[in-house]
C-alpha cells in the first residue's frame, strides 16, 4: 500500500467513527495536529490557573476558599492528564514546558486577561467554564481515543465547577449593591473574551481539526449553544450583557451579536493580551526556581536512599 | 465546662486553628506553581486539608467562644492571630501585575516546614486524643486519619531532597540552619495552658511537645548527615539556638503584614455579608 | 522519572478499570499521585499502580482475532439447536395424535 492510499484509509476509518490509540498508525499531519491541538488545551489548563490562583488567598470564607482551591486544583490535574498524552506522542514534558515559556506554543485568549475582583472568579468559573463545557463535550467524540477518554473525566469534573461559579454568581447577585457591582463589572469585562472563546466562525470546510475528528463541531455552532443556553440565566437574574446588539432573531434561528474584532483574537494568540506576558514571565519564573528540585528527583529517589 | 476555662480553651483551640489556616494558606500558594504537575496536585490536597482542619477547629473554638468560624478566620483584628511565626512566611514567587514579579521560590522551606511542623503537630493533636471535651477528641480522630498521609509524603520529600542530585542537600541545610529558630517557636505556649491541662481538656502542654520533637527530629537528621542545634545532655536537650518567640501571643512580622491584607482584602469589602 | 499506569475499582466487587497515568520520580510518589489525580472526589475503593514497563500490551488483530472460524465457541454457532427442538416436538405430537 503506498503512503497515500494508507492516509486514505486511515480519514476513511475516521470518518467510520473508528478510535486512535496512542501506538497506532498515523499519518504525519494528524499526529501534529492532535498533539498540537492537546497541548493547547493542557497549556490553557496551567495557564488558566495562574490568574485564579491569587484568589484563592483572598476567598471571603473558608468554604470559598476551599472550593476555590479545588477548583483551581482540578485545572492543574487537567493539565496533567493532557500532558501525559502529549508526551504519549513522543513530547518530553521539559519541550512542551519551554515551548510555552518561550512563547512558541499558545494557550486560550482567555487566559491572557487580568483578573481584578472577586466578581471575576464568579464569572470565570461560571461562564468561562459553561463555555469550555459546551466545547468539551463535543471533544468527547474526537477520533483521538486517549482525548476523548480524558475529556469525559474533564467534562465531569467541570459540571462541579459550573456549580460552584453559579453559587458564587447567585449569592453575591443577591447580596449588598456593592457585591452585585463586583459581578456586573466582572461581566462588562470578560463578555468580549467569552464571544471571542470558540473562534472565529470558520466554515466547516476549511477547519482541518475538524477534518480529522479531532473536534468534532464548528465554532459557530458552538457559540450559537453558549448564547441560547446562558443569555437568559444572565439576564433572569439581573445582569446586563454589554452588548446592545446582542439578539435572537426568530426567522433565522440565530443569535446576533456586535461584531468581533478577529484580528485581535490573532493578537492575543501571539501573546499580545493584556496580561499575556505577565503571565508567561510568571511561570518561567516559577518554572525556573524550581529546577533543581527537577534535578534533584531526576533519577529515582529508590536508587538514592538505597 | 466553667466561662474561664472555655474562654482559655477556646483561646489555646484558636493557635491551633491558625497554625492550621496559615500554614494551609501558605501551601495553597503551590498551586499551579510547584516543581512537577503530578506534585502540584497532591500538594495541593495537602494545603486544602490543612484549611479544612482549621475550619473544624474555628467551629469548635467557636462554640466555646460563641462566635462564627468564618468570622473567626478572617474577621480577627491584625494582632489576634496566633499561629506560630514559621507559618506565615512566603515560600512561593508572587505574582505583580506589572510583570516585575517579586521571587523567592523555596521548594526546600515548603517541603522542611510543612514536614516538621506536621511532626510537631502530630504529637500535639495526640495529646489531644484524649481531651476531656468530647466534640475535641472526635474532631482531632479524623485529622489524625489525614495527617498519616500527610507524613509519608512530607518523609518521602525530605529524604529525596537531604538526598537527591546537586544542589538539593545544600539547599535542605541551609534552609533549616535559617529556620531552626522559628521552627522552635511551635512550642510556644497559648495563656492558661497549665490549668488546661490540669483540667484534662489538653493531655499535655505545647511546651511539653518539644523534647520529643527534638527527638524525633534528631533521629531524621542524622542519619541524613543534616546538622541541628541542640545535642543530648543528662536529662534531656540542650539548645544552641533561641527558639523565635510571640506568634503565640499575636506578634508577628512582615510576611503576616502582606497575608493578613491579602486574606481579608475581600472579605472587608462587606464583613457581614453573605459571600 | 517514570510512567505509571493506575487503575481504579470504583465500588466492591467491581472489575479494576485503567484510568489513565502519572509520571513520578519512584513508586512510592507513583502511589501518592495515583490517589491524587484519579481518586480525588473519593471515586475510588481500590487502586492498582504499575511502572508501564511491566504492562505488555496485544493489538496484533490475527492474535485477538484469529481468521479461522470458531463458531463452536459462540452462540451463534448452536442458533441450528432451535430448529432440531421443533422438529423433535413436531415428530412427538405426530406420534401422540
Amino acid at each position: 500500500m503506498t503512503d497515500d492510499q494508507r492516509i486514505e484509509e486511515f480519514k476513511q476509518r475516521i470518518r467510520d467513527g473508528h478510535r486512535v490509540e496512542a501506538g497506532d498508525w498515523m499519518p504525519d499531519e494528524y499526529r501534529f495536529r492532535v498533539s498540537r491541538f492537546i497541548e493547547m488545551h493542557a497549556n490553557s489548563e496551567i495557564m488558566g490557573a495562574l490568574p485564579e490562583r491569587d484568589w484563592i488567598l483572598r476567598a471571603p470564607s473558608l468554604h470559598r476558599k476551599l472550593a476555590v482551591t479545588a477548583k483551581i486544583q482540578d485545572e492543574v490535574g487537567h493539565a496533567q492528564l493532557l500532558y501525559r498524552l502529549v508526551e504519549d506522542l513522543g513530547k518530553p514534558r521539559e519541550q512542551i514546558l519551554a515551548d510555552l515559556i518561550d512563547g512558541k506554543s499558545k494557550f486560550h485568549n482567555v487566559f491572557h486577561y487580568p483578573t481584578r475582583s472577586w466578581g471575576d472568579v464568579g464569572i470565570i468559573a461560571w461562564l468561562v467554564d459553561a463555555a469550555a463545557v459546551i466545547s468539551q463535550a463535543a471533544l468527547q467524540r474526537s477520533s483521538y481515543g486517549p482525548y476523548a477518554r480524558v475529556m469525559r473525566r474533564i467534562c465531569w469534573e467541570e459540571a462541579f465547577h459550573l456549580k460552584h461559579g453559579e453559587d458564587i454568581v447567585l449569592t453575591a447577585v443577591g447580596g449588598t449593591p456593592r457585591q452585585k457591582a463586583l459581578i456586573q463589572e466582572a461581566l462588562e469585562r470578560w463578555w468580549e473574551p467569552l464571544m471571542m472563546f470558540y473562534g472565529p466562525p470558520t466554515p466547516a470546510e476549511q477547519d482541518k481539526d475538524l477534518a480529522w475528528g479531532i473536534k468534532s463541531r464548528p465554532n459557530e455552532d458552538l457559540r450559537q449553544e453558549f448564547l441560547g443556553k446562558y443569555v437568559k440565566r444572565i439576564r433572569e437574574i439581573g445582569l446586563e450583557i454589554p452588548d446592545p446588539a446582542l439578539r435572537f432573531d426568530e426567522a433565522s434561528g440565530r443569535w446576533e451579536y456586535s461584531p468581533i474584532d478577529w484580528e485581535k483574537l490573532a493578537q492575543i494568540g501571539r501573546g499580545h493580551g493584556p496580561a499575556s506576558q505577565q503571565r508567561l514571565g510568571f511561570r518561567r519564573l516559577s518554572y525556573e526556581e524550581t529546577g533543581w528540585v527537577r534535578q534533584a528527583v531526576a533519577g529515582s529517589v529508590a536508587e538514592l536512599v538505597a | 465546662m466553667e466561662p474561664e476555662l472555655a474562654a482559655a480553651f477556646g483561646r489555646y483551640l484558636l493557635t491551633v486553628a491558625d497554625d492550621e489556616l496559615v500554614l494551609g494558606y501558605r501551601d495553597s500558594e503551590w498551586t499551579a506553581v510547584a516543581p512537577m504537575v503530578e506534585e502540584d496536585v497532591a500538594f495541593s490536597s495537602l494545603a486544602q486539608d490543612e484549611i479544612g482542619h482549621a475550619r473544624l477547629f474555628y467551629m469548635l473554638a467557636g462554640e466555646l467562644l460563641d462566635a462564627d468560624p468564618d468570622h473567626l478566620a478572617l474577621l480577627r483584628p491584625k494582632g489576634e492571630y496566633y499561629h506560630a511565626r514559621l507559618l506565615e512566611v512566603r515560600a512561593t514567587p508572587r505574582y505583580v501585575e506589572s510583570g516585575e514579579h517579586l521571587g523567592g521560590g523555596d521548594w526546600a522551606l515548603a517541603v522542611a516546614r510543612r514536614y516538621l511542623y506536621d511532626l510537631f503537630d502530630d504529637l500535639r493533636t495526640e495529646a489531644l486524643l484524649g481531651s476531656s471535651w468530647k466534640p475535641l477528641a472526635g474532631a482531632v480522630q479524623k485529622v489524625r486519619r489525614e495527617e498519616t498521609y500527610h507524613l509519608r509524603h512530607g518523609a518521602t520529600w525530605w529524604t529525596a531532597l537531604a538526598r537527591g542530585r546537586g544542589e538539593s542537600p545544600a539547599r535542605l541545610a541551609a534552609v533549616l540552619d535559617a529556620r531552626w529558630p522559628d521552627l522552635l517557636g511551635l512550642f510556644e505556649e497559648a495563656p492558661g495552658e497549665d490549668a488546661l491541662q490540669a483540667a484534662g481538656l489538653l493531655g499535655r502542654r505545647t511546651s511539653l511537645l518539644r523534647d520529643p520533637w527534638l527527638e524525633r527530629v534528631a533521629a531524621r537528621c542524622e542519619p541524613l548527615g543534616l546538622p541541628f542545634p541542640w545535642r543530648r545532655v543528662d536529662d534531656g536537650w540542650e539548645l544552641m539556638v533561641d527558639p523565635v518567640l510571640g506568634g503565640r501571643q499575636g506578634r508577628h512580622g512582615a510576611g503576616w503584614d502582606e497575608l493578613y491584607e491579602e486574606m481579608t482584602m475581600v472579605r472587608r469589602l462587606e464583613p457581614e455579608g453573605v459571600w | 522519572m517514570e510512567v505509571y499506569e493506575v487503575f481504579r475499582q470504583e465500588k466492591e466487587g467491581e472489575a479494576m478499570v485503567h484510568v489513565g497515568s502519572v509520571d513520578a520520580p519512584d513508586a512510592e510518589l507513583a502511589v501518592q499521585y495515583a490517589r491524587e489525580v484519579y481518586s480525588r472526589r473519593s471515586e475510588a475503593t481500590r487502586l492498582w499502580v504499575v511502572p508501564r514497563a511491566a504492562v505488555m500490551e496485544l493489538d496484533d488483530a490475527d492474535f485477538l482475532r484469529p481468521p479461522i472460524e470458531r463458531t463452536y465457541r459462540m452462540g451463534e454457532g448452536y442458533r441450528v439447536t432451535i430448529a432440531k427442538r421443533r422438529q423433535l416436538q413436531a415428530r412427538e405430537a405426530g406420534h401422540g395424535a
